[in-house]
């Protein structure tokens, strides 16, 4: 099958990224899957392992029309960056952004053992996002965790920001084929938060 | 019933590298799987546990976590010279724990198709060292293939299986955590019927490895070597695409870079590449004839220059003149970065940047880079490396220890969540080698120094290589106290069961083994079991344990909360920090940086979104000013 929608970019290189136990590589299968059902090329390459632990984590998703790419988006060279910690997005934007670069970030911090402890300072909020706007061709700055809270889980904040995604314009696809992605992974039950989260996720865009 | 169980073939499916490993030998027959669970192997062993739980009647495999990577080997290859075809996993270090076995059973070989998994880590994702697994397949001369993607090593373990039921010998496949933790759409064809039960046919002179014996098994050995190097210059495995007198040869994920780099470079028909799969024995013939009609061959693989060594090799041999390309004696000077050096180096995985350079300065190659980030718009970024979970036990345990011996004792530790216990504020671990150092070097430094010795092992690590090392320690009358951290299960790599595992909890019919009748069936004279969020007792637990002369073992019993979370749900408040009592001491912050913890205006707050109520804090404060949340 080839697919029917021309890609964003060629090829299409979205990095998600964020802190472990967020559920980064749910997010990036969810993705992934929808675009294989439409006929694209799709490779994801995760890093985990021991940062499942609090440390940053990060998967890569490559889409082309046609063929396989390798796991690894090279540097300087991501379409967009999708976050779901903001200073993790600022330091994926470092080694893989480019003016034209796309990012969409959760607003909500999440500080690391050593800011914790005291031995280092988390950037100000309001530099952050500065920096991610200046750096960026677009910054979608967004409170996906408090709309999770609202729908009564944090955890679910990886699938408003992918509703968010799926609003940008970056996605060859619209929030029902995220939705049927979901439900092969989630039972019946936990779809409407799932359904509301893509929704909710979307309507920060519009 | 999970897709990995279809009966058919026909459609492909987004899989992750090691699920692709997992349908690959379901298609092929598999009847037997054994392993030890280990960062970037883990999700092989867990998929087949969880289709054998899902769909017992689809899932018809004997399937076990083993103790340990050599006890998985010595396991499978029982049921593989009984007839049954047969996988073994673990990451590349664990095949250290399992070299002893693995020499020799490529001796005896097998009755049916083995496959042993040994999954490497380059640039250290998860791992204690980066060493190179091929060099398993020279030591041992057994055929080893090597997958540059899903795709590939879902084919490969089929065609694996197959071989190394015709040769009678195991066959290893090498992956890297780049290939185990892709995602790609792998297509499926149909399974074939297992062969569940078989009858040990005695051939003594075949499976007992006297010298006598063992003399023939060696030459046996080398005539399959033969056998395997035709398959390699002759089967699908090691091709060559394009042509011109530039050349390229490569392995595993790094074919991909290639490919990726040539694309970008425009250079895709300007360059022939040799790609091997199946990288031992080496299509030496089918090599020589690349360099032959090459100028100059740059060899891209990761970690050691062994593709690149047999190059040279073969080129000396042939007389072949051919400039050839591979590492450099450089030191790289940082560690894993997209900025990588210009120079491939034998330490840490490849990258797209770092090949597509080294293909542009080898050949000569132009290549405009897209403007890069400005690195003067940056603020310096704090770093997050891995930390304990919020509620972890093992904070308690450590916080506890400290209390009666601070800083000045050594605390060897081991492999493991607990590992983490590295990092400031906890800053206790001295010594770590592998799994089980921690015991028995612990009676090394304490005969050496004369210092007061704690070591810290978790519980599955304790069955995989704790248990020698106590012994020795024990019956050496040597002088340390062990801290057996049991969270009920290896949290580490996924929460897998061991033989310590409550296994009514987690519903398996496997036998569980009590810890502490172990440790005390091993001689131990001084054994305390403590409840770590229990700070108070167990502080004068461990302060007796410490003061008992010879080898003393404290057992720290709590469930790690990740685990906890699904088998014995349990809700606990989460805690506050009280503003009007709080007098800014910050002894919780200081002592245990909980990551649920955080400073605002110098003063200690709880992210009720992260707290999971252990308590531990609040036992620590002075002011007895940290109280749950009122409902």
């Amino acid at each position: 099958m080839n697919p029917a929608a021309k890609l964003y970019a060629e090829p299409l290189d979205i990095i998600i990224t964020g802190v472990g136990g967020q559920g980064n590589v749910l997010a990036s299968q969810v993705l992934g899957r929808a675009l294989l059902k439409l006929g694209y090329g799709v490779t994801v390459g995760e890093t985990f392992g021991l940062s499942q632990r609090g440390g940053a984590v990060m998967s890569m998703v490559r889409v082309v029309s046609q063929g396989v790419m390798g796991p690894l988006v090279p540097e300087n060279r991501a379409t967009a960056i999708l976050s779901l910690e903001p200073l993790e997005a600022l330091r994926v934007l470092g080694a893989y952004g480019h003016p034209q670069v796309v990012v969409l970030t959760n607003d909500r911090p999440l500080m690391p053992v050593n800011v914790i402890a005291g031995a280092n300072r988390y950037p100000d909020m309001a530099d952050l996002q500065a920096v991610l706007a200046e750096l960026s061709s677009r910054l979608y700055w967004l409170p996906a965790t408090d709309v999770a809270l609202e729908l009564g889980n944090p955890i679910l904040a990886n699938v408003v920001m992918l509703g968010a995604l799926a609003a940008s314009g970056l996605l060859p696809l619209g929030l029902p084929e995220l939705e049927a992605a979901l439900a092969e992974m989630f039972p019946p039950a936990k779809m409407e938060a799932n359904r509301q989260a893509l929704a909710r996720g979307a309507a920060l865009l519009a | 019933m999970d897709k990995l169980l279809t009966p058919s073939g026909g459609k492909s499916h987004l899989l992750l590298g090691n699920e692709a490993i997992v349908r690959g030998a379901l298609e092929a027959g598999l009847a037997f799987a054994t392993c030890y669970p280990g960062t970037p192997s883990s999700e092989v062993p867990d998929t087949l546990y969880r289709l054998k739980k899902q769909s017992p009647e689809a899932a018809k495999y004997y399937f076990e976590y083993s103790t340990n990577e050599k006890v998985a080997l010595e396991c499978a290859s029982g049921a593989a010279a009984a007839g049954l075809r047969t996988l073994c996993t673990m990451k590349h270090v664990g095949l250290n724990v399992a070299a002893d076995p693995l020499m020799t059973l490529a001796y005896v070989g097998t009755q049916a198709g083995m496959v042993v998994l040994a999954a490497d880590d380059p640039s250290m994702f998860s791992s204690q060292n980066e060493q190179d697994s091929r060099y398993y397949a020279r030591l041992s001369g057994l055929p080893m293939f090597e997958p540059a993607d899903p795709v590939e090593a879902k084919e490969m373990v089929k065609f694996a299986f197959d071989l190394s039921e015709e040769l009678e010998t195991p066959v290893l496949l090498r992956t890297t955590t780049r290939v185990n933790h892709a995602r790609e759409a792998v297509p499926f064809a149909k399974p074939k019927t297992p062969k569940l039960q078989s009858k040990f046919k005695k051939d003594p002179m075949r499976f007992v490895t006297v010298p006598a014996v063992s003399r023939k098994l060696h030459l046996r050995l080398m005539q399959i070597y033969d056998k395997a190097q035709a398959v390699s210059e002759k089967g699908p495995w090691n091709t060559v695409s394009g042509r011109g007198k530039l050349g390229v040869i490569t392995s595993g994920v790094a074919a991909h870079y290639v490919s990726d780099a040539l694309d970008d470079l425009g250079a895709k028909t300007k360059v022939k590449v040799l790609k091997i799969g199946m990288s031992w024995p080496l299509p030496e013939k089918k090599i020589a004839n690349f360099l032959k009609t090459a100028d100059k061959v740059l060899v891209v693989e990761e970690l050691e220059p062994l593709l690149e060594n047999a190059c040279r090799a073969i080129a000396q041999r042939d007389k072949i003149k051919v400039e050839i390309v591979g590492k450099s004696d450089k030191v790289p000077a940082q560690s894993v970065d997209v900025a990588a050096p210009d120079f491939f180096s034998r330490a840490f995985e490849y990258n797209p940047r770092l090949v597509r350079q080294v293909l542009a300065k080898t050949f000569g190659f132009k290549y405009k880079n897209t403007t890069p980030v400005s690195p003067k718009g940056l603020p310096a970024l704090p770093g997050r490396p891995p930390n304990l979970c919020a509620g972890c036990p093992h904070r308690a345990t450590y916080y506890a220890v400290k209390e009666v011996l601070g800083q000045d004792a050594v605390y060897p530790t081991d492999i493991g969540c607990y590992t983490l216990g590295l990092l400031p504020p906890i800053s206790m671990a001295d010594f770590l080698i592998c799994m089980g150092s921690s015991v028995s070097s612990s009676g090394g430094i304490s005969r050496a120094t004369g210092q007061k010795v704690v070591s810290f092992i978790g519980d599955s690590t304790f069955f995989h290589s704790g248990l020698t090392g106590l012994a020795n320690a024990v019956h050496n009358n040597h002088n340390f106290t062990l801290v057996i951290l049991d969270n009920g299960t290896t949290a580490m790599t996924g929460h897998q069961p061991h033989p310590g595992v409550d296994t009514e909890k987690i519903g398996d019919s496997t036998t569980h083994i009590d810890i502490e009748g172990v440790v005390r069936g091993l001689g131990v004279q001084h054994v305390t079991t403590i409840k770590p969020l229990k700070t108070k007792s167990s502080i004068a637990a461990i302060k007796e344990a410490v003061e008992f002369q010879g080898v003393s073992v404290v057992i720290s019993k709590e469930l790690c909360p990740l685990y906890a979370r699904r088998v014995a749900p349990k809700t606990r408040k989460p805690f506050q920090v009280s503003e009007a009592k709080c007098k800014g001491h910050l002894d919780c912050i200081k002592k245990v940086a909980c990551p649920a913890m955080f400073l605002e205006n110098g003063k200690a707050k709880i992210n009720s979104l992260q707290c999971i109520g252990c308590a531990l804090c609040a036992q620590i404060c002075p002011e007895n000013a940290i109280l749950p949340v009122k409902a």
